[in-house]
């Protein structure tokens, strides 16, 4: 590509300096032709440019770089879309108007079936069957938030052992 | 033995191994009672399925403890 070379005033043709004015200022330099085009003066002054992109991109940029990490964890799953047998983590459970906060996260096997998606945990015996992920994760927490209305609110004498192991391991689970 | 089961015949067998439904609940939730009392062992069946899958009922048979249900 051709370049264009620029040296001070007085080289330059007298065309240019009047048209640019007696206060214009050169500056020296190799510029590409196509960038400046044929005699076309540079003012000393140039403004201060600087690149900074949008506030988006930034956002959109750290968010990748944040996913691609995640993707280097070993064992790191990503929430959505899963397509075999993995597990899905649960921090809170959210039913309705009522929001659990839980003491651990609770991790849960996801399967695909013929009936879409089955979501398990056999500590808490719950099972969630959906032809989405999306329903099946909706119906855990309905699931869940069941097992604390038939189990959690109970008095001890109205369960069996086992049903206060089952009572105490949800007290336990909730935060708040 | 099928690769279907209907929800009726589910319902069926857990009412006849002394399962309880919960009353004036709006899901279908299964519980065993043991001289009254309420055990641990219990499913809440899909309102949205009419048939499940040898899987998932693998899955009811492995949540409630049964070889077979």
């Amino acid at each position: 590509m051709m370049d264009l070379l620029l040296t001070n005033s007085e080289a330059l043709p007298d065309k240019v300096n009047s048209e640019v004015g007696e206060h214009s200022e050169f500056v020296e330099g190799r510029w590409k032709k196509s960038f400046l085009g044929t005699g076309v003066t540079v003012p000393r002054e140039l403004p201060q440019l600087t690149y900074r992109p949008h506030r988006a991109t930034d956002d959109l940029l750290e968010e990748r770089e944040a996913t691609e990490n995640l993707l280097k964890v070993k064992g790191f799953l990503p929430p959505e879309p899963i397509t075999e047998k993995g597990i899905r983590t649960f921090n809170e459970i959210l039913y309705g108007e009522h929001l659990f906060k839980l003491m651990v996260p609770i991790k849960v096997e996801a399967e695909p079936s013929t009936e879409g998606w089955i979501l398990y945990h056999e500590d808490l015996s719950i099972l969630a069957v959906a032809p989405t992920m999306e329903e099946c994760i909706d119906g855990f927490q309905e699931y869940f938030y069941v097992l604390w209305e038939e189990y959690a609110n109970k008095k001890d004498d109205e369960l069996t052992d086992s049903g206060q192991i089952l009572k105490h391991k949800l007290l336990d689970i909730i935060k708040e | 033995m099928p690769t279907v089961f209907k929800k009726r015949e589910i319902k069926s067998a857990l009412e006849r191994k002394g399962f309880v439904k919960a009353e004036g609940k709006p899901h279908e939730f299964y519980v065993l009672m043991v001289n009254g009392k309420q055990s641990a062992i219990q499913t809440k069946l899909s309102h949205g399925s009419d048939e499940y899958s040898r899987k998932v009922l693998s899955y009811i048979r492995k949540q409630l403890g049964f070889n077979q249900i």
